[in-house]
């Protein structure tokens, strides 16, 4: 047991506890707190594997933007305060069926199958290669899904103004 | 390719024509023009492309059968913005996003056709499926829209993560995204030699398409979303993109997973019994049109997957591409009558036939071809997925079953029939029909008969 | 290149798990410690919220006006596209004329989309 593994089972840790808390907490701000915790651990996961650009993304986007915005609808639509509701015990159990049936489901395969080693060296994620990818037009590249990502992101963003822009007749 | 590109423009294009084209009426005219233009565009890469296949960035193959399929779908959609475009204006206050959200998803129908690539088999699904969620909720004062718009969000963002996760196993084994790629094809060459992490992928793959055209035991979210959805964009939704995610599913598992069929094969015929039971029986229960839509276009997929089923068949490349048309049009035209109409109820559509001639018979050449009743485009559609399972070999006693729940199905659309033209109502109005609307549906019924006629039209 | 290899494995993360647990360690030691060895008079004065004296009123929990969900919800997005300029801007070079024609685009609909909020009045904060 090395230092390194110590990280990895530290981080893994506290992805999963604080994700089993998000799920099982019966208030609504706390489980979004708890989320936060288990997307920065993410992001340690990504620093360990040494991802750093991932890891960024995984802390600009997630746990600075998402967060935020799950909060802000927790306060925009109930009284945060409250707890919620417990679930019947018959759907607790399915649920906990379900979950471990797919996580079972996956987890077998992964461990069966064996991963053979690549010959060639691997790429290093560094950034100047996500660029000299993301932005490549020989194949190989992804300048295509680049530019449909924008499409994408302009999609979602009128979706914003029509869902939750307030239309001049709507005044309150 | 220009098709995709002039979509994504004129998606930009309808969104500013909302902040500077003050009349509605000119905004209609701007998207009528783009889809159009979108039309001709369509034609000329299929013009382009029927020498020989091009394939972009190693991203997508452009090639004679999906620049065909553009054509028709574009032709469809053209169908569907003529019908329907002042119903889409008059849905709330955001016409033209409603127009650039079309073409949005337009964008992404383009890329389902034409991806070699599963990441832009994920961005098509996704830019089909978000303004989609969009669109479902527009009718923001009515709370059944809501509901719809947030069960969609919910169960289609769930969906579209077991398909990221299926294709995250599928890359663990072959280590490639690019399904023309040597890894790729190496992997599902044949079954023994497959790992059984493709082998989950492919069936986390298949729910996640399973979902998206609304395939029984997933099928619970559609009649919901259909039914809870602004009439306007309903019949969108259960015909244009439906049958574009079909052509996506086709594409991935003809092409790719065609040699390891015996792996999902099996799944794919459990999904078509019970879609089509689900589908069938219980639209005979539904005491509202819309409704009984919403279950039909769930049984019409039950009918859609054997084209899945029977793999690498000529046939059923051939019928994926006569059903969509003809169920798309059929559904669009029994729409276009259901959104002119008060009560949605089939009490509310008592003596139509008096009162509406025309829109009576265009619902009846519909809904026949939805039963598939010969001369209508619907008949040989049934008859050519139906015909290419039978080619296989294999599994005969689905069709066989098939045939009975097509039966079952005509008690139903007969219903309907029956109200219009045997009992005597009111057939109350929301809006009357200009004679535009009827000169249109008359247009449509006409290309349902001539498809039942001649079905080798729509065959390119 | 095998120094740098050796430079930057998981083990150079060590210092900054050693720093993690003291911090953490020390917070743990001082707020035990305050609660073990500090004196406890527990009245209702002193239970309740702290707002400047005075007493507190209804709560402090109602819902948000949709206008900060909105600017969230712009913000989010915008702060995605901004990322994917960064690889770009790194290797702004060597990706030549190809990669500057890619970014235009994906700017231009990044402009196009901004001027659209902007116009469409979703930034204005009051009516």
């Amino acid at each position: 047991m090395n230092g390194a593994n110590i990280l990895f089972y530290l981080l893994a840790a506290m992805i999963l506890g604080s994700g089993l808390l998000a799920v099982t907490t019966r208030q609504l701000f706390r489980a979004a707190i708890y989320l936060l915790f288990s997307l920065i651990g993410m992001a340690g996961m990504y620093f360990w594997l040494q991802y750093e650009f991932i890891a960024a993304v995984q802390v600009v986007v997630y746990v600075g933007g998402i967060t935020v915005l799950i909060i802000f609808s927790i306060f925009l639509t109930q009284q945060a305060g409250e707890k919620m509701l417990v679930k019947k015990t018959g759907q607790q159990i399915f649920a906990a069926i379900a979950a471990f049936c797919g996580f079972a489901l996956v987890m077998v395969q992964i461990v069966q199958n064996n991963f053979t080693a690549t010959k060639n060296l691997s790429l290093s994620p560094s950034v100047t290669n996500i660029g000299n990818q993301m932005l490549g037009v020989d194949k190989g590249g992804y300048a295509l899904p680049f530019e449909v990502v924008s499409i994408l992101l302009l999609a979602a963003l009128i979706g914003s103004i029509v869902i939750a822009l307030r239309t001049p007749t709507q005044t309150s | 390719m220009n098709a995709i590109v002039l979509s994504g423009i004129w998606g930009v294009v309808m969104m500013f024509a909302g902040l500077f084209l003050k009349s509605s009426k000119q905004i209609q005219w701007t998207a009528l023009l783009g889809i159009i233009a979108l039309l001709v565009v369509s034609i000329l890469d299929y013009q382009a492309h029927s020498v020989q296949a091009q394939t972009y960035f190693g991203m997508m193959t452009i090639d004679v059968y999906t620049s065909w399929f553009s054509i028709l779908i574009t032709a469809c959609c053209a169908m569907y913005l003529l019908i329907f475009h002042k119903d889409i204006a008059a849905v709330g206050k955001n016409e033209a996003e409603y127009f650039a959200l079309i073409f949005f998803v337009m964008c992404g129908v383009y890329l389902l056709a034409s991806y070699s690539n599963l990441l832009i088999l994920f961005l098509g699904i996704e830019i089909l499926s978000i303004p989609q969620y969009i669109l479902a909720g527009s009718d923001k004062e009515n709370i059944k829209s809501n509901e719809a718009s947030l069960k969609y969000f919910l169960m289609g963002a769930f969906s579209t993560g077991l398909l990221l996760m299926g294709m995250t196993l599928i890359y663990g084994a072959t280590g490639s995204f690019d399904i023309t790629s040597e890894k790729f094809v190496g992997q599902f060459e044949q079954l023994s030699s497959m790992s059984s992490l493709s082998f989950v992928g492919i069936l986390l793959l298949l729910i996640s398409f399973g979902f998206k055209v609304s395939a029984a035991p997933l099928h619970l979210w559609t009649p919901d979303v259909y039914d809870g959805s602004p009439t306007a964009f309903t019949p969108f939704m259960a015909t244009i993109v439906k049958v574009s995610v079909f052509v996506a599913f086709i594409r991935l598992f003809h092409f790719s997973f065609g040699n390891v069929s015996d792996a999902w094969q099996i799944a794919i015929a459990s999904m078509i019994v019970l879609t089509l039971i689900i589908g069938n029986v219980t639209a005979v229960y539904q005491q509202s049109l819309k409704r009984m839509m919403a279950y039909s276009s769930i049984a019409q997929a039950g009918f859609m997957l054997f084209s899945i089923f029977a793999v690498n068949s000529t046939l059923a490349y051939k019928g994926i591409l006569l059903y969509s048309v003809v169920y798309s049009l059929a559904s669009i035209g029994v729409f276009a009558v259901i959104i002119k109409m008060k009560d949605y109820t089939y009490d509310g559509f008592n003596g139509l036939a008096k009162k509406q001639p025309v829109l009576a018979f265009t619902a009846t050449v519909c809904l026949l071809s939805l039963v598939g009743i010969p001369l209508t485009g619907g008949f040989f559609a049934k008859y050519f997925v139906l015909s290419a399972v039978v080619e296989q070999g294999k599994y005969i006693w689905i069709v066989v079953f098939a045939v009975l729940m097509a039966a079952i199905s005509a008690y139903y659309y007969f219903r309907v029939i029956r109200s219009m033209y045997f009992k005597t109502g009111e057939a109350a109005m929301h809006t009357e029909p200009t004679t535009w609307d009827k000169t249109l549906l008359i247009l449509n019924a006409m290309i349902i008969l001539l498809l039942g006629v001649l079905p080798s039209l729509v065959f390119g | 290149m095998i120094l740098l290899e050796a430079f930057s494995t998981p083990v150079n993360y060590f210092p900054i798990l050693i720093q993690l647990v003291l911090a953490i360690g020390f917070v743990i030691v001082m707020m035990g410690a305050t609660h073990l060895l500090g004196p406890k008079r527990k009245t209702t004065d002193k239970l309740e919220n702290f707002e400047c004296g005075i007493e507190q009123e209804g709560n402090a929990r109602q819902p948000l006006a949709v206008k900060y969900f909105l600017v969230a919800i712009l913000f989010v997005l915008f702060d995605v596209e901004v990322i994917f300029f960064y690889p770009y801007a790194i290797n702004f070079r060597e990706l030549g004329w190809n990669g500057f024609i890619a970014v235009v685009m994906f700017v231009a609909f990044f402009i196009l989309g901004f001027t659209y909020i902007i116009k469409k009045g979703a930034l204005n904060w009051e009516d």
